[in-house]
């Protein structure tokens, strides 16, 4: 069945899916003696068919194959792999056997069972590669359409959509499965789900699995009232509860038909079960909803941006639409300088303070001379979403840049930007068609910024023209009709507010934007005009602005009207008014202190982002601000003295109960950072402070207090060899042989594998390794270290960092 | 009533967090910027968090250090004879949040990001504790409307209740199919699981409320 038919089908009539295959499969028991459910297809095809069957003729009009996890990550996982054609050759081959005719064979697929990046560890084009792979067959083995269902993971769906697109011909139906409070359980809500997958061109939505019928009935609701696409609704029979060895779904055949007929009357097209439903549950849906007619959705034009939690419609928004300008490291010289260590402090707190400010969007700019900006745009996507859930705005003039971010942003972002030129539209409207982005569109072209409102509609014509033949869509493009500096362009301001006003004339599906704030430069009290400017841009038509959020934006000034009217020749009025403006200097206190107190206050406030800059700076012999800091005479030891006279205060801090574990762990982390520096410097191949071997004992798989520890000791210079969890007391005490370390510090969490400590103390002892022995962990005590002859016993990381400074000391002491 | 067991939806609290890294209820305070930065690991860990939970339960009899299921499973520990003592039934409840968790928290650890592994850690212990107490709770609540009561819960690897008898439990409550496994040292994985046993009492100790209470 090509795409067209199945479309038309959904016009005329509703269509029953079937019910759930899995808890079918379990409760009859076939899956007792196969890996994983697919393996049916291959090993036992009679069962499968019998399940198919039995939705048949149940009145399912839609069969999912069973192809739900025949995906080649897990099909490797269980080491089924090169059978991947014939379960899937055979999922489908067995609906055309079992199925009535009409019947429409789907490729189910659903997630890989990790997490994209940067929720989970798998890249995104692994991602892709792997559904590519799956739908690759479903293609060749002529399933009808395309199921993508219970996903619950906004940036796996991405993956799959693209490759659904990219493999098949079919429609595409993506679904996703949501809890409770309307969100999926990594925070994706109906309509941020329906914005990206809508973006990148999918053939229905739909919301399977979930919270039971009643409840996937209320998110129909709020799907069908934002969509014109048709809507799949396929809930589970209730939360199952594992009770004796049973799942039970509490969810019964009337509730789930009662809650059907609900989701029809808000315009439902596709109609089925999931988890715990059965041919009865279909066979009682059929009767009441076969062959209606699907009531009709007339829901008017909606533009969606969105996040991985967010998402608004533009048509509904108040304007200005704020596009927060901040991140962006031009002119901004410390910006620069983290970008080019690779640490995003300063973006993330820009991210943060525009978000609190209102801004409705975030612009993205990593231009920075000299970086990979293909890595480091795509690195920032994944670190400002991590932390804000507004859409993003990505601003990069290359367009391989821009398409490894675009595609590693959860959601539908803008584009910033395209232009007129020839060689910018060919590279950067298949981008925007193919992920569904918004796209700012600059009115100049090879031949430069134009100077009249005309040329720049002519090149707003010509952007369409070309948009329409890549299929990028029109309500998709913004157009940025410039903004010039009045200060030198006098003129300029009308012929932007001109075109902005003609542009809404002639293209009125296309939304407008300006950069705001270019029209005060080399101008005093640049915000005043800025402001005025917004207001009459606004009268104009204007949608999108980009401005900085943080300042006062309800200024309307008549010197700064008039001088952008161009009223005020030489802006003779609006400079005598205002010439004497100074805008207040910000404070920066940290900067005016020396660099060492710099040093020793990054690393007592736990700020390891500020550290690598002013720790180059005293090694490099760089002008302290104050010009008389004594410490850049021995940079080295500057460096060591205040990292450690801060961490000192860290532990007392702690001891007071002033300071807690997470002040310790950032205090650790920017110390690290500062010896990290050091030692490259140097060149050195050891820490100064001598050597600590940490370890989990034998039997324990406790993790975490043993890297606090590890964290803790590097900090004060040590050098930690870590050997991990679980690790036999023979191979610690061999290591110990081999490196002589200061230190042995061994963790254990539970009482049964505390006696593992004892062994290693008894080895130690006969082997004569000089090592001093020191444990800690949940379960362990000072009465238990003495009682094994441990020769210490720290409560904590840092009891333990002190006990090995005191070995270090006394070292020192022998030595002299 | 029908019994309900539901730990899905559960939301790790900021405060529980904080409790968990030290912070006493002193007027001591993370600084606005670590406020920030912690919940920010507690929202990832929250998107990484699917709790599941599987109960079972039985009628049984205690007789010295032993506590006997009416389906043959037994535990032996004078703790848990002595916590189930009046009871006349009891639950065994296991849950999970799931590996994705742990799995990025074994990643910060990989790239010494060790404050947010100790953020996500501790947001995952306040998560599975979170989800155990929901159970619990639902237990409770379904008990009490058959004029019941429950007893505290109790976990193998405390007392006398040895760790390495959590292998049967486990078996018993069928945890396997919510993903829970034993390693070799008999802890669970994911990490972040809790297993426990709940008692069932009548809240009037009546020979004959106990015999219509026994549902």
């Amino acid at each position: 069945m090509d795409k067209q038919h199945f479309l038309d089908l959904l016009k005329s009539r509703v269509l029953i899916m079937d019910g759930a295959t899995g808890t079918q499969l379990q409760k009859k028991k076939y899956l007792d003696d196969v890996e994983i459910p697919e393996e049916l297809n291959i090993k036992f095809p009679e069962r499968i068919s019998e399940i198919y069957k039995s939705y048949a003729d149940a009145g399912s009009d839609i069969i999912l194959a069973n192809t739900f996890g025949a995906n080649p990550i897990r099909l490797k996982q269980h080491n089924l792999l090169d059978k991947a054609d014939d379960i899937i050759r055979e999922g489908i081959a067995l609906i055309r056997k079992a199925g009535k005719a009409g019947c429409i064979a789907a490729g189910d697929i659903s997630s890989l069972g990790e997490y994209v990046q940067p929720l989970g560890q798998l890249s995104f084009d692994d991602a892709y590669e792997a559904f590519s792979f799956q739908v690759a067959l479903l293609q060749k083995y002529g399933a009808d359409i395309i199921v993508i269902e219970t996903m619950t993971e906004i940036k796996e769906l991405k993956a799959a959509i693209l490759a659904a697109k990219d493999n098949f011909n079919g429609a595409i139906i993506a679904q996703m499965t949501f809890t409770q409070d309307g969100m999926t359980v990594t925070g994706t809500d109906i309509k941020s789900f329906l914005a990206m997958a809508e973006s990148l061109g999918v053939d229905a939505v739909g919301l399977n699995c979930s919270v039971g019928a009643k409840d996937l009935a209320r998110m129909a609701k709020t799907l069908c009232a934002s969509t014109n696409l048709p809507v799949s609704f396929k809930p589970n029979a209730g939360m199952p509860v594992l009770i004796n060895r049973e799942t039970r779904f509490p969810g019964t055949v009337e509730e789930f038909v009662e809650s059907s007929l609900e989701a029809y009357s808000y315009g439902v097209n596709m109609f089925g079960g999931c988890c715990g439903t059965d041919p009865v549950f279909i066979k009682a849906l059929a009767t009441e909803l076969k062959n209606k007619a699907p009531v009709a959705r007339n829901i008017k034009k909606r533009f969606y941006l969105s996040s991985r939690t967010k998402a608004f419609d533009v048509n509904e928004m108040k304007r200005p639409i704020v596009i927060g300008e901040r991140i962006n490291p031009t002119g901004r010289k410390k910006f620069q300088e983290e970008l080019l260590n690779g640490a995003f402090s300063l973006v993330k707190d820009e991210a943060r303070a525009q978000a609190a400010a209102g801004a409705n969007l975030l612009d993205v700019n990593m231009g920075v001379p000299g970086v990979d900006e293909v890595n480091l745009l795509a690195q920032a996507v994944n670190q400002i979403q991590e932390i804000v859930s507004i859409p993003l705005c990505i601003d990069s003039s290359n367009p391989k840049a821009l398409e490894e971010a675009v595609k590693n942003c959860a959601g539908k972002p803008l584009i910033n930007s395209v232009n007129g030129e020839e060689a910018k539209l060919e590279a950067i409207l298949p981008i925007a068609k193919r992920y569904g982005c918004g796209l700012i569109a600059l009115t100049t072209d090879d031949e430069g910024i134009p100077k009249t409102a005309e040329r720049r509609l002519a090149i707003a014509k010509k952007i369409i023209k070309k948009a329409d033949a890549v299929g990028v869509k029109r309500e998709n493009i913004i157009f940025d009709y410039l903004v010039l500096a009045v200060s030198s362009s006098p003129e300029q301001t009308g012929e932007t507010l001109k075109a902005m006003r003609e542009s809404k004339k002639l293209y009125p599906e296309c939304k407008t934007l300006l950069g705001v704030s270019n029209i005060s430069f080399g101008l005093p009290s640049r915000q005043t005009v800025n402001s005025t400017f917004l207001k009459m841009a606004l009268e104009a038509g204007l949608d999108f602005a980009i401005i900085n959020p943080h300042e006062s934006w309800g200024v309307f000034d008549p010197l700064a009207k008039q001088l952008l009217e161009n009223k005020d020749p030489g802006a003779v009025k609006y400079m005598e008014a205002n010439a004497s403006f100074k805008k207040p200097a910000v404070k920066q206190e940290s900067a005016a202190l020396p660099l060492a107190r710099q040093l020793y206050f990054a690393v007592l406030n736990g700020n390891k982002e500020a550290v690598p800059a002013v720790v180059s700076q005293i090694i490099n012999g760089v002008n302290d601000p104050r010009g008389n800091d004594p410490g850049v005479e021995d940079p080295f030891k500057t460096v060591s003295d205040n990292v450690l006279e801060a961490l000192n205060l860290v532990g007392e801090k702690f001891a007071a109960k002033e300071f807690f574990l997470p002040q310790i762990i950032m205090s650790a982390e920017a110390a690290q950072a500062a010896f990290a520096i050091v030692k490259k410097t140097l060149k050195k191949a050891s820490n100064d402070a001598g050597k600590v071997i940490i370890a989990t004992v034998k039997g324990d798989m406790h993790d975490i207090g043993k890297n606090i520890v590890g964290a803790v000791l590097e900090s004060y210079g040590f050098e930690v060899i870590d050997m991990g969890i679980n690790v036999d007391a023979r191979d610690i005490i061999d290591k110990a042989q081999e490196i002589n370390p200061l230190a042995i510090g061994l963790s254990a969490l539970m009482t049964t594998t505390m006696p593992e400590m004892e062994k290693a103390v008894n080895l130690r002892n006969a082997l004569g390794v000089k090592a001093k022995i020191i444990v800690g962990g949940a379960a362990v005590t000072k009465k238990f270290a003495d009682e094994i002859g441990a020769d210490s016993y720290a409560k904590d990381a840092m009891e333990t960092a002190r006990y090995i400074k005191g070995l270090t000391a006394e070292a020192e002491k022998l030595r002299s | 009533m029908r019994m309900n067991i539901n730990v899905s939806n559960i939301k790790i609290s900021y405060e529980d967090v904080l409790q968990r890294l030290g912070y006493l209820k002193t007027s001591e305070r993370p600084d606005q910027k670590l406020e920030t930065e912690i919940k920010e690991c507690i929202e990832t860990a929250q998107k990484l968090i699917a709790p599941k939970a599987v109960i079972a339960f039985e009628n049984i009899t205690v007789s010295g250090s032993i506590v006997a299921f009416e389906n043959g499973y037994k535990i032996e520990s004078s703790q848990v004879a002595k916590l189930l003592k009046d009871c006349f039934k009891a639950y065994g409840v296991a849950v999970t949040i799931g590996p994705a968790l742990e799995k990025k928290r074994n990643e910060f650890i990989a790239q010494k990001e060790t404050f947010k592994a100790v953020i996500l850690d501790a947001a995952g212990a306040v998560a599975a504790e979170e989800a155990v107490s929901t159970a619990n709770k639902q237990i409770t609540e379904f008990e009490r409307t058959h004029n019941n009561k429950t007893s505290k819960r109790f976990s193998a690897g405390y007392g006398d209740w040895l760790l390495a008898k959590q292998k049967e439990f486990l078996e018993w409550l069928g945890a396997a199919n919510i993903g829970i496994r034993l390693n070799n040292s008999f802890q669970m994985q994911p990490e972040k699981s809790v297993s426990a046993v709940i008692g069932v009492k009548v809240v009037i100790a009546s020979p004959e409320r106990a015999r219509q209470s026994r549902t």
